[in-house]
């Protein structure tokens, strides 16, 4: 599966432990737009799984539930590999550097 | 941002989320805003966040901001680079636009400058013009009452120098100062160097008054005006330049005035002529050009007498008092005066006047004047505009096509509007500058012959502005606004139909404007041009063979045998010099003569000329009767044609006796006798009663002139001349003889270093002058209005084949013989010259029968001046209609109905 640098942000901030879309956003800084459009899309191939958050804790804080959003563990194998990836192809650019 | 607005955002933005999408979503961005805002980690972006921005607000709107400006300005700057680009890439188009606007324009923004320049201008050395106030005395006289004071009517005399020295004694709160000058007519010489010159005699004031600067040396002091004082005088720039040779030693040289030692102290600015501007067109030489103390002009020979109503006064106003305000003060100034002089100054009122003409004279005669003055050159702009309108039109219609794809693909209205505006933008504005520059240089040409300051001030950008806004509006956007009503995708089915029935509604009215407008231009101007050569082709014959000078005698100072002998002298030479056929001399007088049975204040007047006997000869004067002069003929009389028949009706005159009376003795009856209680000005008096003894034919000798003048010639010898006229009539050019004349006079009279010598015919023509300028350039006008018109008519009328290429080529296709082609072509043009000719003439046949006081020696409705115009017109609109209709009939069918 090929991820782009939208989704690798995506499934990072969420490795990272950010859980809410804000908080995705915040930590990719993608607006709302990119973020949420991906997030349904990673959770479509399975790379990310949500749950909403229980009802009762909603109605304790008076506002509408918040989704919960983690990774797979497709999607962290899929992590671990793009970023072992990028990483390869950092030091095959870095060795060029030099030579 | 408040939790609400936050709230209330996200319900609406949620509509650009998909619809299966929609309802969780929101639900998902509420419980995050909620949570921020309850935990305090809200952000004021937060709602806005939630929209899609990013963290950082204020960046995100200045990139927002900036992103729309480029994309804004992206639009303008391709617009306005495409617009070049297609400018740039029809030359002929350029060269057509910015040729027909920048010539109307040039011709309008000149006339508006010249009209700026009467309203606001300057006379050249005096300062301020509207500040200064011209003064003229009114008071009872013989006959009664002169003038009217300041209700109604005025019929006021300038001061005189006795007037003008009680008023300069207290001018009163109202004026700074006064200032006085009175003009004769001298010869002046410097060494070897003579000329004749327009001399001003002025008041102590005169120059701080009118706030003059010298160019060279200084003016009149207060010294220089005591009587005691040595003569100076200031000579004017044009006497010092172009006839003594801009001598740099001129101070302090002596300049002999009609005899009289001068040292010249100062030289008078450029173009100052005194109070009184110069004429347009006329040469500053022709005025004041030399200033004399005002003392002298009461001891000059000839000048008038300290009572004689002869100053021109002028005060200049305080800051901020009107002239009906100055006039009140004036009274007292007045009082004095009818105090002093209650013998010829009862009841003298002074009255103001402004000094020339201004803007606040009355508003809505100068509304009038500059429309009258406008209105000639603003047909030859509508001429241009119509041009360029139709230009635009055509060049609109042709990209039609291409507007509607652009509309097709989502452009705007208004976008495309912006487009096509942008290009007649560029090409009004290039117009625009060209008419700027070119009256810019007009101006620089004429304004040496402008009596007032011109300039291309504030007021002529204003207007020249407002000409542009309104040639674009009539020339660019209307065409482009007609081009994109009908410019959608149904535009592209019509485009090959021909431009629908509004646009040729639009294109033919421009015809028909056209021919109109260039019909009365080209009609009124060529009036105007007859009646110039009616008058130069009437001048009389002898005229044309005479040469004419004029000689005051009284400025000479002689005692009246003395004068004769110098006439003598002089008369004696010039009929001996070779190439002269007859030379004449004589002094004229305005008579009336008797009419038996009627009081003497109803006899008719006369034209009265002591003659010699080559008189009659000189002038070319045919004798039909009786005898003329001899050698000793004392109390007899000539007359012409028509006063002989008033004298006697059928019946000869000859033999009768003709009872005369000098028109200025002032006639008084006692008892049926007559009695003449002061003499006649000219110092002769008037015989009585004189027998006729020859008849000679009537003359006519000024232009116009249509009843010939009733003339009396009384012999030489018994009148005493004081001011004569030589009339010589050369065998060959009369101008060849003038140097001649003039070392004649210098030799018999040193006093008389130059005498001013012109010929009969230049004369004459002078008194063409005003009207032959409004001739010229109104001929001028229409001329260019004809170039105009001719291109406009026949761009208009290829352009309307161009569009009806498809109609024509199927014409063809079924059958159509091309004849029938280029007849309806060719019907279609005609149609509208002959439209356009019908409304040019319901306006210029009114127009030209008001004219009928300007013009002369032509009717109104004169054959030629209509008949001309009228012919040069329907033979463009033919030209303009055949060759168009020529090429529609070559058109292939096949070609046409392929290109769509």
């Amino acid at each position: 599966m090929r991820l782009s640098y939208t989704a690798l942000f995506v499934l990072q901030a969420l490795a990272q432990g950010h859980r809410f879309g804000f908080d995705i956003m915040d930590a990719t800084r993608l607006p709302s737009g990119t973020v949420y459009p991906m997030l349904r899309r990673l959770e479509g191939q399975g790379l990310v799984g949500s749950s909403w958050e229980e009802d009762e804790r909603a109605r304790k804080a008076n506002r509408p539930r918040r989704r919960n959003y983690q990774l797979t563990r497709t999607g962290r194998e899929h992590l671990q590999e793009a970023e072992a990836r990028y990483r390869a192809v950092a030091h095959l650019f870095a060795k060029r550097g030099r030579a | 941002m408040s939790r609400r607005r936050a709230r209330w955002l996200v319900l609406m933005s949620a509509w650009i989320v998909p619809r299966g999408w929609r309802a969780r979503w929101r639900e998902e961005w509420l419980g995050e805003i909620d949570s921020r805002t309850l935990d305090g980690t809200a952000t004021a972006g937060v709602g806005k966040r939630a929209l899609g921005a990013p963290r950082d607000a204020a960046a995100a709107r200045a990139a927002w901001v900036h992103a729309g400006l480029r994309a804004l300005s992206a639009g303008w700057r391709s617009d306005l680079v495409q617009s070049a680009r297609s400018v740039w890439h029809s030359p002929r188009h350029l060269l057509g636009v910015t040729g027909s606007l920048g010539i109307g324009l040039t011709v309008s923004i000149f006339v508006f400058s010249a009209i700026n320049g009467l309203l606001y201008g300057e006379i050249p050395g005096i300062q301020s013009r509207r500040t200064l106030a011209r003064v003229f005395i009114s008071h009872d006289n013989v006959f009664g009452v002169e003038g009217f004071g300041r209700a109604g009517m005025v019929s006021a005399s300038p001061l005189s120098i006795s007037d003008f020295e009680l008023l300069a004694a207290d001018d009163g709160p109202a004026f700074t100062g006064v200032a006085a000058e009175g003009s004769r007519q001298v010869p002046v010489a410097l060494d070897a160097t003579a000329a004749g010159t327009t001399a001003l005699f002025v008041s102590a004031d005169y120059f701080p008054v009118l706030g003059t600067q010298p160019f060279m040396g200084r003016f009149l002091a207060a010294s220089d005006h005591r009587p005691e004082a040595a003569p100076v005088a200031v000579i004017g720039f044009h006497l010092w330049r172009d006839r003594f040779g801009a001598p740099s030693n001129i101070l302090g040289r002596s300049l002999l005035v009609s005899g009289r030692d001068f040292t010249i102290v100062g030289v008078a600015p450029p173009r100052f002529t005194g109070v009184q501007p110069s004429d347009v067109g006329a040469s500053p030489l022709d005025f004041g050009q030399l200033w004399l103390p005002l003392h002298v002009a009461t001891a000059w020979p000839g000048a008038p007498s300290r009572d004689q109503s002869w100053l021109t006064v002028v005060g200049r106003l305080e800051r901020g008092v009107s002239i009906a305000d100055a006039e009140r003060t004036l009274d007292v100034a007045a009082a004095r005066i009818a105090a002093e002089r209650t013998d010829i100054r009862k009841n003298a009122q002074l009255l103001l006047r402004p000094h020339g003409f201004g803007p606040d004279d009355s508003p809505l005669d100068v509304l009038l004047i500059i429309g009258l003055f406008l209105a000639v050159p603003l047909g030859v702009l509508a001429i241009a505009c119509a041009n360029v309108a139709s230009l635009q039109l055509a060049r609109a219609t042709g990209r039609e096509r291409e507007l509607a794809v652009r509309l097709a693909l989502g452009a705007s209205r208004g976008q495309l509007l912006r487009l096509l505006t942008l290009e007649s933008l560029l090409l009004s504005a290039l117009a625009t500058l060209a008419g700027w520059l070119g009256s810019a240089a007009a101006v620089a040409i004429v304004r040496d012959y402008f009596p007032l300051t011109l300039a291309l001030d504030g007021h002529v950008l204003t207007f020249a502005l407002v000409l542009a806004a309104g040639v674009v509006t009539l020339s660019g956007l209307v065409p482009a606004w007609l081009v994109l009503r009908r410019s959608t995708a149904a535009g592209l089915k019509q485009t090959a139909q021909g431009g629908g029935v509004a646009h040729a509604r639009v294109r033919h009215a421009l015809v028909v404007i056209q021919v109109a407008v260039s019909l009365v231009l080209l009609c009124t101007s060529a009036l105007f041009a007859r009646s110039v050569q009616a008058m130069r082709s009437g001048v009389p014959a002898p005229l044309r063979e005479q040469l004419v000078t004029h000689v005051d005698l009284e400025a000479l100072g002689h005692a009246p045998a003395r004068a004769r002998e110098f006439v003598d002298a002089v008369q004696a030479r010039l009929q001996t010099l070779p190439g002269v056929r007859a030379a004449g001399v004589a002094f004229e007088r305005s008579l009336r003569y008797g009419r038996a049975g009627r009081p003497v204040r109803e006899w008719p007047f006369a034209r009265g000329y002591h003659v010699n006997a080559p008189w009659f000869d000189a002038n070319d004067i045919r004798l039909l009767s009786g005898r003329l002069f001899a050698a000793d003929s004392g109390a007899e009389a000539v007359v012409s044609l028509r006063l002989a028949r008033d004298l006697a009706g059928n019946d000869s005159a000859i033999g009768r006796l003709i009872e005369l009376s000098s028109s200025t003795d002032i006639v008084v009856e006692t008892e049926g006798r007559i009695s003449i209680p002061r003499g006649d000005r000219s110092g002769s008096p008037v015989p009585n009663a004189v027998t006729i003894v020859g008849i000679v034919a009537d003359v006519t000798r000024r232009p116009g002139q249509t009843r010939p003048d009733d003339v009396v010639y009384l012999p030489w010898s018994i009148g005493s001349p004081t001011h004569v006229q030589w009339r010589v009539r050369a065998a060959g050019a009369p101008l060849a003889l003038a140097d001649d004349m003039r070392r004649i006079v210098r030799d018999v009279e040193p006093k008389l270093p130059w005498i001013d010598v012109q010929t009969g015919d230049a004369i004459y023509l002078r008194e063409v002058g005003a009207l032959g300028y409004v001739a010229m350039s109104v001929g001028a006008l229409g001329t260019i209005g004809l170039v105009l018109a001719a291109g406009g008519l026949y761009a208009v009328m290829a352009y309307v084949v161009s569009v009806r290429r498809r109609e024509l080529g199927i014409r063809l296709a079924i059958g159509g013989r091309p004849a029938d082609v280029v007849s309806l072509v060719f019907r279609q043009a005609m149609r509208l010259a002959v439209i356009g000719v019908v409304v040019g003439l319901v306006v210029a046949v009114p127009l030209a029968i008001g004219l009928r006081s300007a013009l002369v020696g032509i009717s109104p409705l004169d054959p030629l001046a209509w008949g001309a115009p009228l012919g040069v017109l329907l033979a463009v609109a033919c030209a303009a209609g055949a060759w168009p209709a020529f090429r529609a009939a070559q058109i292939d069918p096949v070609q046409a109905l392929r290109e769509d």
